[in-house]
């Protein structure tokens, strides 16, 4: 690939997803199908993001109490738990469990419909597949990707806290007491934004790979891998962008 | 009324349509060729899924079209009724009643049973797939129709069903196919056939 060629498939990687909000067809029936996505993804990746929140609350406790323990007074667990968790580890960590779990499944789903010719189907009945398809599709992502950061950080965080009171004799006060001392509301909003911008970047990272499928079913594997890899590292390059600008 | 006018369609090195022209009035014709002759580059260059290397493709004014794709290319995640009212769901006004009456006209027309309407697609027959393929073809009411093999893979008697619905349908358009049984059955007077990109009519 030349540089121009590398330029253009940017350009047309970036302007993807804004085409697709741009997308028309009859409203109503695209709120119809949100909700489809919605209860599809949402229910699809709760039971992993509660696993990884589980997970993630106990190492995360385990690790931060080693470093500080006998150094620092007690609600800093709360406060340097608190702080990584809603700052990095459950924005990055529910994006990459939406992209595991849903952005794979719509970059296959979208090129097994275009190599059977269901999106050729589409345009020739004057429905437009971007409209059809991806609109109610990043939708959802945009939507779901912070409720299940959300849900992270409030699992994370209440096994962190329990798992201290019961081994380190940290009391549940104590460690909610470093949570929201100093209260930082932008650490909070900071948080949900980044989730949203990885929902956003991932889904459309899904539905292109899947819409630009040719071939066979060997380029609907490509496709899928293409995605995943494409989510995961601008969910590392935009975490840090998110970085540079606000903090 | 369709006119393909000095079409030529290229794809890497072969040239798969060599500067075809002809017009479509009212009537079904049908175009005969081998695979891999360029039968369906041709009707997906008509519809506009493809755009040719040269030349154009003329519709008239609020000609509409119909398409029967080669493998069906109904949405499996969806059921037989979803498939077949989804363009007027999506692209018309229609009340729930118009779009059910609709339904049960075309059903009656394509002697389809109610049975199937809550079927998923993905377990269809063959023959059901192409059946329902041609009900939300012919749902909105297109000017046109472009069948992709229509018949192929499919045992005699439902060859015999899927020729006579075709026949009673009477849309004009094109109809392509590499076998001439089918072209008998359908009592089509006009054929060309397809063959080195070159398109010629078969007297
Ligand atoms: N998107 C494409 N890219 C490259 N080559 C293509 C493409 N589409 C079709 N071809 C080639 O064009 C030629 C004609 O293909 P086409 O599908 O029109 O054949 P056909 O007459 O419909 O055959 P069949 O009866 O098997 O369906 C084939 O050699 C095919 O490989
Ligand atoms: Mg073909």
């Amino acid at each position: 690939m030349n540089g121009a060629k590398i330029f253009y498939e940017i350009f047309n990687f970036i302007w993807f997803p804004f085409s697709v909000i741009l997308a028309s067809g009859k409203p109503k029936r695209t709120i119809d199908r949100l909700f489809d996505q919605l209860y599809e993804i949402g229910i699809e990746s709760l039971p992993l993001i509660f696993v990884t929140s589980v997970f993630l609350g106990l190492v995360i406790t385990i690790q931060t109490y080693y470093q500080i323990s006998g150094m620092l007074p007690k609600y800093f667990l709360g406060l340097t738990v608190g702080r990584m968790v809603m700052i990095e580890l459950a924005p990055v960590l529910s994006g990459l469990v939406i992209t595991g779990r849903s952005v794979s499944a719509m970059a296959a789903e979208i090129g097994s419909m275009k190599i059977t010719e269901q999106l050729d189907a589409l345009r020739v009945m004057k429905i437009d597949p971007k409209y059809f398809l991806a609109q109610p599709r990043l939708l959802a992502v945009v939507i779901i990707t912070p409720i299940l950061n959300g849900v992270m950080l409030l699992v994370t965080l209440l096994i962190g806290a329990i798992y201290a009171q019961l081994f380190y004799h940290t009391d549940l006060s104590v460690f909610f007491y470093g949570l929201t001392h100093p209260f930082a509301p932008r650490i909070f909003w900071v948080s949900f934004i980044k989730s949203t911008i990885f929902g956003f970047w991932c889904g459309a990272s899904g539905l292109y790979y899947g819409f630009k499928v040719e071939g066979g079913t060997k380029e609907v594997g490509k496709a899928v891998t293409n995605a995943i890899v494409t989510a995961t590292v601008l969910i590392l390059v935009l975490d840090f962008l998110v970085a540079l600008i606000f903090f | 009324m369709i006119k393909l006018i000095n079409v030529t369609k290229i794809f890497g090195n072969r040239v798969v349509l060599d500067n075809i022209s002809f017009t479509l009035e009212d009537k079904l014709i049908a175009i005969l060729g081998a695979t891999g002759s360029g039968k369906t580059v041709l009707l997906k260059i008509i519809s506009g899924l493809l755009k040719p290397d040269t030349g154009m493709v003329i519709l008239s004014d609020r000609t509409s079209l119909g398409c029967v794709f080669q493998h069906a290319a109904l949405f499996d995640s969806l059921t037989v009724e979803e498939n077949i009212v989804l363009p007027l769901l999506e692209t018309t006004d229609y009340s729930q009643q118009t779009i059910r009456t609709k339904l049960e006209q075309i059903l009656d027309k394509l002697n389809l049973s109610f049975e199937l309407l809550k079927r998923k697609c993905h377990n269809l027959s063959g023959g059901e797939r192409k059946l329902v393929a041609i009900a939300r073809a012919i749902i909105t009411e297109p000017c046109y129709m472009l069948y992709d093999e229509p018949t192929s893979g499919l045992d005699s008697d439902t060859t015999l069903h899927i020729t006579h619905v075709i026949k009673k349908l009477k849309i004009p358009g094109v109809l392509v196919t590499h076998d001439l049984k089918v072209i008998e059955l359908l009592e089509i007077s006009e054929r060309y056939l397809l063959n080195m990109g070159q398109l010629k009519k078969i007297d």
